[in-house]
């Protein structure tokens, strides 16, 4: 790469390693996690049982509301996680 | 013909969108810059809050809002449920993924989706890029035509059936090729500001008869819990490994969807990737969780006992605001966002066939020196093509648009994603593995589709339709590498950049 194009080149790329960090296999601990709540909600909240309610609602609402509000929570935490160790890179990029 | 007022506003409304974007077309096309780049990626120039709401537009479309309520009540609340556990590995893996596309587009200077699956495998250049462009237009192709069907169906609904279906299919079709040939497609933007704001009004006036009509969200998830027809409705029918492969399989694959990864390649700098990310995966929240619950659950209270006459199920949401709100101002702005919703999807994936006519086919795997005027032309006429060929998937539809997406057009993205993620975090991967791997996906889902098991799911084992092409693609593609020589030190060092790291 001649000099020229690696000017062109953003400064952040260089803080993110081209194979995944070690604490991101951590995803793998998540994908079990989510694994088992699938299975939970699949096997015990899609059912259609009219006298039985959790928070006065439908089980199958529950069960959608429960997989939805994960995904929303995580959303947020992986943007922390990984907008601060961007930072953190960048920062020790630089100071280097 | 003898129609009624009703139904000429309708088609007066969907003549009177094309007019406007086709002028809004011609704007944009007097404010582009010049350059392949330009055109496709915005020159990579992109900041957060305008990804947060590319994305979104890319993403949101006549399948949340139209697509996911029908399927509630046609098919099940359990094929919705599957859409919210995609968004489960596909939110917590998005920074992972999407980080990566962006480096490397950054890097490379990509254009295209092909570019960069070319580039890395390293090898093979001129039949991989047929090869993928054949496949991205197999998906692309399903997924227009599965498009076609909410915008038809619910126009023909809207006019009470007085405008039938395939009528409305026929003038839908005609006007976007017209538009095409006028360059409006790059009108894009605009489409997708409407749709946004037909999109908030629909949700606040969803919210508002929740409220009002239902006397709150208990009450409405009561009746549609105790309808008539709830107890098909609220069903478990598929086998528990169908939502485990939906997981596991099809959420992650769509980390590397085509025409979304040109997004990644627009992006400013990796804060727009992941403001990007978050922002958008927030505003699913509404979208994809909130407005098809409320949609889907306000069907089944409404019309539980007795479903009204539709000629694609997706023509139910028009009918529960006529009888929400009437014949009047809601229901056109609806009705606009709704056009819009359809009209800027397929803009994207029509930009994306474009991109790939030009860039991968024209110039780098035929290398044909010809003029730019014929180029445009060449191009021009591949993309209606598609346009038109699209129509097959939509003529009769045997299924809601969402389970067509499910069984056919997501399994072939798969198996493009599936070896494309893991060949940007492995080094290992070679040119071989590279080849094999796509040529043995695209083959098997094709064979599995069409030829072993032509009945959904398209295996024995009750997993998602793309999951044995997607696990072959991967198997293929590991054997084959370490069977054969690994990626020269110098491509790995110069892909990867690895003397920076």
């Amino acid at each position: 790469m001649s000099v020229q194009e690696d000017r062109n080149i953003p400064n952040d790329v260089d803080v993110i390693p081209p194979t995944p960090m070690k604490w991101e296999y951590l995803w793998i601990v998540y994908l079990v996690f989510v694994t088992g709540l699938v299975w939970y909600v699949s096997e015990n909240l899609l059912v259609w049982e009219p006298s039985s309610s959790i928070l006065d609602l439908p089980k199958p609402v529950v069960g959608a509301l429960m997989i939805a509000s994960t995904w929303l929570v995580v959303n947020f935490l992986v943007f922390t996680v990984y907008y601060s160790v961007l930072r953190k890179r960048l920062r020790s990029l630089r100071e280097a | 013909m003898n129609l009624s007022q009703w139904s000429w506003i309708v088609l007066s409304t969907l003549i009177g969108f094309y007019i406007t974007m086709l002028i809004a077309g011609y704007v944009a096309s007097r404010r582009l810059k010049t350059g392949l780049r330009e055109f496709y990626v915005a020159g990579g120039t992109l900041s957060a809050l305008t990804i947060v709401f590319h994305y979104m537009a890319t993403y949101m479309e006549a399948w949340e809002f139209v697509g996911m309520p029908a399927v509630i009540v046609s098919e099940g609340f359990e094929w919705w449920v599957m859409e919210m556990i995609f968004y489960l590995s596909f939110v917590a893996l998005f920074p992972l993924v999407s980080l990566r596309i962006y480096r490397a587009a950054k890097l490379h200077n990509y254009v295209t989706p092909t570019d960069l699956i070319v580039h890395r495998v390293g090898g093979f250049e001129k039949p991989l890029r047929i090869l993928i462009s054949l496949m991205i237009f197999y998906a692309t192709i399903i997924y227009i035509g599965m498009i076609y069907i909410p915008a038809a169906g619910v126009l023909s609904a809207s006019t009470g059936g007085e405008i039938p279906y395939q009528a409305f299919l026929a003038i839908y079709v005609i006007f976007m090729i017209i538009y095409l040939l006028m360059g409006g497609f790059r009108a894009a933007a605009y489409a997708n500001i409407i749709s946004g704001v037909a999109f908030i009004v629909a949700f606040i006036a969803m919210i508002y008869a929740t409220l009002t009509y239902w006397g709150g969200f208990s009450n409405l998830a009561w009746s549609a819990y105790t309808s008539e027809i709830a107890p098909q409705v609220f069903q478990k029918t598929q086998p528990t490994q169908y939502f485990l492969t939906m997981l596991l399989v099809y959420g992650l694959s769509w980390l590397f969807i085509p025409h979304l990864v040109t997004a990644f390649y627009a992006s400013k700098d990796s804060k727009a990737v992941l403001v990007g990310g978050l922002g958008s995966n927030a505003g699913f929240f509404l979208g994809a969780f909130v407005s098809p619950l409320l949609l889907g659950l306000g069907i089944l209270a409404l019309f539980g006992s007795s479903l009204p006459e539709v000629e694609v199920v997706e023509g139910y949401v028009p009918l529960l605001f006529i009888q929400l709100f009437g014949y009047g101002p809601i229901l056109i702005l609806i009705i606009i966002g709704l056009i819009a919703i359809t009209r800027s999807t397929i803009d994207t994936m029509l930009l994306l066939a474009s991109s790939i006519v030009d860039v991968d086919i024209i110039e780098k795997a035929l290398g044909l020196k010809i003029s730019e005027r014929s180029r445009k032309m060449v191009t021009n006429l591949v993309v209606i093509a598609v346009a038109l060929i699209s129509i097959l998937p939509a003529l009769n539809p045997e299924a809601p648009m969402v389970i067509i997406g499910y069984e056919l057009a997501w399994p072939a993205y798969a198996v493009i994603a599936w070896p494309t993620m893991i060949m940007l975090l492995w080094p290992r991967a070679n040119k071989y593995g590279g080849f094999a791997c796509y040529l043995a996906g695209f083959a098997s889902l094709l064979l599995f589709t069409y030829v072993i098991w032509p009945e959904a799911p398209h295996n024995p084992f009750g997993l998602w339709e793309g999951t044995l092409p997607s696990l072959i693609a991967v198997a293929t593609l590991i054997t084959v590498s370490l069977l054969t020589p690994p990626p020269s030190k110098q491509f790995v060092e110069s892909y990867y950049r690895l003397n920076k790291q």
